[in-house]
């Protein structure tokens, strides 16, 4: 639905027409109409303003989590090459040790009477007790939260569902793009 | 009898003025032009016309600056237009200039913070549509057809950030005239 356009918008819509106006997500139309209103609406000048300072303040933010993002990446790599090491040598020993089960006299069925059966046994303990230590060990890494960026990892909030887009700004944006891609056709 | 100069704007006021309101002025003539150095070069004319014209301002000076630097900011890109520069990648994409140091590093850098903090609270969707938007500079359309989302639900997820990303700044810049 339709309730604002760049002329009537105050308040946050005025906030959110700035920020296209700054963005270039205008049509011409809207544009020029917006501009209108700059030449004597002096909150509308001070909405662009703000635009203005929130787009360069998430423009700089973004470029420090980026380079936080990069000087932590090497240590991200390292810890996901060991899990990747200690998780296939933690499948291995599975393997080994469901093969030497299936082979192995059943315990309860004859029991062991010599030494190597003995011998067998505890290397299986031996085996087991391992690759439990390397599956905590895998596990309890990857449980950790990534060094990159501690961001909420929330999806979409139903919010976001109540929020109108004006009917003019879709229009516009997807004008803009068809006109784009004939451009792009020719 | 006064002289010419004697009418004049005070120094201390056009000083006094230019700190208040210098930041602001200097963010609207970058969204009009999107350009920093044409927008530092029209912060200066709107200056000069201030102590020029000051003394027969009988309005407030904020709406008056404003007015000024929006014809001026109107005048150069219509010499713009005529040298037809193209536009490259979004204005806070660009160089800050030297002389744009003037709020603190030290604010600066508080501000960055509390912006980084809203920006990691968002929702991972608004997340990503206002890092490709502002960041990688994507237009809204093509960030739509990227995620295979109607663009209708990439706009109102870059509104709902956009309010919040206002809300974290709004405590740095309450602005009296």
């Amino acid at each position: 639905m339709n309730h604002f356009t760049p002329q009537t918008a105050t308040g946050g819509d005025l906030d959110w027409v700035a920020f296209c106006y700054v963005a270039d997500e205008l049509s011409a139309n809207d544009r020029e109409s917006f501009e209108q209103r700059l030449a004597e609406d002096t909150n509308a000048c001070e909405a662009v303003a703000r635009a203005m300072r929130v787009a360069e303040a998430t423009s700089m933010a973004f470029h420090s989590i980026a380079d936080n993002s990069a000087s932590v990446e090497p240590e991200i790599s390292s810890r996901g090459r060991r899990n990747t090491r200690a998780t296939a040598v933690a499948a291995t020993v599975a393997v080994v040790l469901v093969a030497m089960l299936s082979v192995m006299p059943r315990f309860d069925t004859e029991p062991a009477a010599d030494s190597a059966e003995v011998a067998d046994a505890s290397e299986i303990v031996g085996l087991w007790t391992t690759s439990q230590d390397l599956m905590t060990e895998s596990s309890a890494e990857s449980n950790e939260p990534p060094a990159s960026e501690g961001l909420k990892a929330n999806e979409t909030s139903l919010a976001e569902l109540s929020v109108d887009v004006p009917d003019w700004l879709l229009v516009a944006l997807e004008a803009e793009s068809a006109g784009g891609s004939e451009i792009l056709e020719n | 009898m006064s002289s010419e100069s004697d009418e004049r704007i005070a120094r201390d006021q056009v000083a006094a003025l230019y700190g208040r309101h210098a930041d602001d002025l200097r963010s609207f003539l970058t969204g009009i032009l999107k350009d920093r150095h044409l927008a530092e070069e029209s912060l200066q004319v709107v200056f000069r016309r201030l102590s020029e014209q000051g003394h027969t301002v009988h309005t407030e000076f904020r709406g008056w600056l404003y007015r000024v630097a929006y014809n001026e900011a109107m005048q150069v890109r219509r010499r713009q237009a005529r040298e037809q520069v193209a536009l490259g990648k979004a204005v806070w994409l660009q160089p800050r200039n030297e002389s744009e140091s003037s709020e603190s590093d030290v604010i600066r850098d508080e501000t960055v913070a509390e912006v980084r903090q809203a920006i990691e609270e968002l929702p991972e969707g608004q997340r990503q549509v206002v890092r490709m938007r502002i960041y990688e500079d994507v237009t809204f359309a093509v960030i739509a057809e990227r995620l295979g989302l109607p663009l209708g639900t990439v706009l109102t997820r870059m509104r709902l950030a956009n309010e919040r990303l206002h809300k974290a700044l709004k405590s740095k810049h309450q602005n009296p005239d």
